[in-house]
């Protein structure tokens, strides 16, 4: 559903993504793990069109900059950034209607429910805190009901409530067919559902570990560390 | 050598460090300099035509100024009121309030840092030498307007740190504060009231108040004005005792914070963090939150109207109405509109407010919805084509521009008497300015690819602005040689709306895709 062929990208002289390649398939969930100034997020915004690239990025087959790559795909940035003048409800209306969905508003009740979000569609952007921010962030990128998802350290910022909704969402997506992309620094976040993992060290993946492939009794927090710290692998 | 001495030095060193080795920083510096230079001399050598070509009497610039100065003193009073000022910043909080270091000497650091901010804030009164000189200032008044408002800023930044330090924990003191600020300008209002209903003619009762004592006695406004006109009529003691009014009542907060509250950090904690947070939502896009968070807004009507990329217009809608009661007019719209008003009534003509107005709507071009889109990523994720985004996402600006351009030229050109086809032609000049000026700024865009510091791309689109203009402004003499009177007045000026138009047009069609094709934009706080 994602593939990334050879990617590049460069910040005037500094290379913060260097020849990256990576595949995310339907109901898989690929996980981006690596030190602060790794590329994670270079990537992510590389996938979802955010930034200029060298290589070659698709969405279900379609360029990423395609209006049809755009509609399958779902991003939830780092940072929430919501409008300080439209509710929580217009988040999501504005969302429908610049998507052009038809009867979304089932949907949007399930999401902002599942957050726990419906007592407060009323209230505007700017009067909600970073985590319910995070929270109408996700149910934005969801709304359009996409087949792939990305997300860039989704659970900073989430009280205990929000970090279980979103590994219980994560994990229904997936069953549902959904490929996913995550960016976390925290491992064991995503224990229970990654199919593959990416170690990203100075802008390039250092090691690819897939579920089942992993060397017998080392984690795959051992592997990380011995990439990244450079102990003895 | 004290920490703070090696701070302030250190600082200084890598920050002239710093721009030595990054081309497009030092560039910018050059020019700036250059610019600053070029201006000075210019005005030097252009003495004489300058002081021939004074349209407005030099007490209508006190008034100006009185009314800038009291702009910055209310926002101070009113930061107060909520946070306090920025006078420290977060790594100041995190590693010098931490340390063995006397609170006052780090007060005084922090006053320092102020100065050197304020003269930094101020440097745009420079580049008003054209402006300034309709009131007949030469550069000298120039830079005595610079100094003032320095001094202004400074004064007002203690001044918004003592109110938050005194009021923060009461709301009666936060009353008494208003109640007081209010008192200050008690005398000035009665006197221009009385002065009204004596003489009904409300030119010379602004006229009479701008030159009475009691817009003089002032605090900081009034002292301020009252001393860079002194200084630029000639009498030097009495603008040195305006001066060193506001120097003592700075003096004095400063004395007073370092005696009687040496405990302050609390106080600016606020303002540090919050400064901190704005900054940092800025750099992720979400710029807006920050600014408007104290805000209450009334919500009545909800709901987004359009369909696809028609929805971002629909958004912006909904947006303006719930911020401002008017809609899409802002209150820097409303300055702008009252503004050009009142200088069309004391120059008499419209034309020479279509020579003002552009500089000012190539700062105010960026307040408009569709460029602060650009800083998120709903914008370039929504699955429509680049193009129709961008049409959609600038609807706001431009019926925003066109509202005001009709409001300014139509009030501006019933005062001058002017002949409806000119006021039509500067309408159409204008909003068409305004297209270009978007234009230029999605070029710019697709190719840099957005990746240029904020002050690099400032410099850009300031030089390209002037260097698409050129061929117009050059067609529009062409045309002013044999065509004169007021048809030939209307002639160049739609010579000049069809070069607008066929740039901006070009413009918007280089910019193909853009949205597609290019990094999101950033605020690069440190770049």
């Amino acid at each position: 559903m994602i593939d990334v062929q050879n990617v590049s990208k460069r910040y005037g002289k500094f290379l913060a993504a260097d020849n990256i390649s990576l595949t995310v398939n339907p109901g898989e969930l690929t996980v981006l793990l690596g030190p602060n100034g790794a590329g994670k997020s270079t990537l992510i915004k590389s996938i979802c069109g955010l930034l200029r690239y060298q290589g070659s990025i698709t969405v279900g087959g379609f360029d990423n900059r395609a209006a049809e790559a755009k509609r399958l795909l779902g991003y939830v940035p780092e940072m929430p950034v919501l409008y300080p003048m439209l509710t929580v409800c217009e988040h999501l209306e504005f969302i429908a209607k610049a998507y052009r969905l038809r009867d979304w508003e089932p949907l949007a009740e399930e999401l902002l429910r599942r957050f726990e979000m419906w007592d407060k569609t009323a209230k505007l952007g700017k009067e909600l805190s970073k985590g319910m921010q995070q929270k109408v962030s996700v149910c934005c990128a969801l709304l359009p009901k996409p087949k792939a998802v990305v997300l860039d350290e989704p659970l900073v910022g989430l009280d205990p409530h929000g970090i279980r909704e979103i590994k219980t969402l994560i994990a229904d997506l997936k069953q549902s067919g959904c490929a996913l992309l995550i960016s976390t620094h925290m491992i064991e976040s995503m224990e229970d559902n990654w199919d593959a993992t990416y170690i990203l060290k100075d802008g390039q993946a250092a090691a690819v570990c897939r579920r089942g492939e992993l060397p017998e009794g080392r984690t795959l927090e051992d592997i990380y560390f011995a990439i990244t710290e450079g102990e003895a692998q | 050598m004290s920490p703070l001495v090696y701070l302030v030095r250190k600082g200084l060193k890598n920050t002239a460090l710093d721009i030595l080795r990054n081309p497009g920083k030092l560039a910018l510096w050059l020019i700036m300099t250059a610019a600053v230079l070029l201006i000075a001399v210019t005005s030097i050598f252009t003495r004489s035509e300058r002081a021939r070509d004074a349209i407005i009497p030099l007490f209508w610039f006190t008034g100006v100024l009185f009314l800038f100065i009291t702009l910055l003193a209310t926002v101070s009073v009113l930061k107060g009121l909520s946070g306090g000022n920025t006078m420290f910043e977060m790594n100041d909080v995190n590693l010098l309030f931490n340390s063995p270091i006397n609170p006052r000497k780090i007060l005084l650091y922090g006053v320092v840092k102020m100065a050197a901010a304020a003269f930094f804030a101020g440097f745009f009164i420079l580049f008003q030498t054209t402006s300034l000189g309709y009131f007949g200032l030469d550069y000298s008044g120039v830079l005595l307007t610079f100094a003032g408002t320095i001094l202004s800023l400074m004064t007002l930044t203690v001044a918004s740190l003592v109110i938050y330090s005194e009021t923060h924990s009461s709301p009666r003191r936060k009353l008494a504060v208003k109640l007081m600020a209010s008192a200050l300008f008690m005398p000035l209002t009665a006197s221009a009231v009385i002065q009204y209903f004596t003489t009904k003619n409300l030119l010379m009762t602004m006229e009479t108040v701008i030159q009475s004592p009691f817009l003089r006695f002032v605090p900081v406004a009034g002292w301020t004005a009252g001393g860079v006109t002194a200084f630029i009529s000639g009498h030097i003691a009495e603008g040195f005792c305006w001066f060193g009014a506001d120097a003592l009542l700075m003096c004095g907060m400063t004395v007073y914070i370092l005696l009687s509250n040496p405990d302050y950090y609390e106080n600016v904690l606020v303002a540090a963090e919050t400064a901190y947070e704005k900054n940092r939502a800025a750099a992720a896009g979400n710029f807006n939150s920050v600014a408007a968070a104290k805000k209450r807004v009334r919500i009545t009507k909800t709901g987004i109207p359009g369909l696809g990329a028609s929805a971002i217009f629909g958004k912006h809608t909904r947006e303006s109405f719930r911020e401002n009661r008017l809609g899409f007019l802002t209150l820097p719209s409303v300055l702008t509109v009252a503004g050009a008003i009142i200088f069309a009534a004391l120059s008499g003509d419209i034309l020479t407010l279509l020579f003002v107005l552009p500089w000012i709507q190539i700062v105010l071009i960026g307040t408009g919805r569709g460029l602060k889109d650009l800083y998120s990523h709903y914008i370039y994720m929504i699955p429509e084509s680049s193009f129709k985004k961008i049409i959609w996402s600038n609807m706001e600006i431009m019926a925003r521009t066109l509202i005001e351009n009709v409001l300014m030229f139509v009030i501006a050109g019933l005062i001058a008497r002017a002949d409806i086809l000119s006021v039509a032609v500067c309408v159409v000049v204008y909003t068409l300015f305004s297209y270009l000026l978007l234009s230029v700024n999605y070029v710019i865009m697709r190719f840099t690819g957005a990746d240029v510091s904020s002050g690099a791309l400032l410099l850009i689109y300031y030089l390209a602005v002037i260097l698409v203009m050129i061929p117009g402004i050059a067609a529009t003499a062409a045309v002013s040689l044999f065509a004169g009177g007021a048809a030939g007045f209307v002639l160049e000026l739609t010579v000049l709306a069809a070069w607008e138009l066929l740039a901006g047009t070009a413009g918007f069609a280089l910019s193909k895709g853009v949205l597609h094709d290019c990094d999101m934009a950033m605020i690069k706080i440190n770049k």
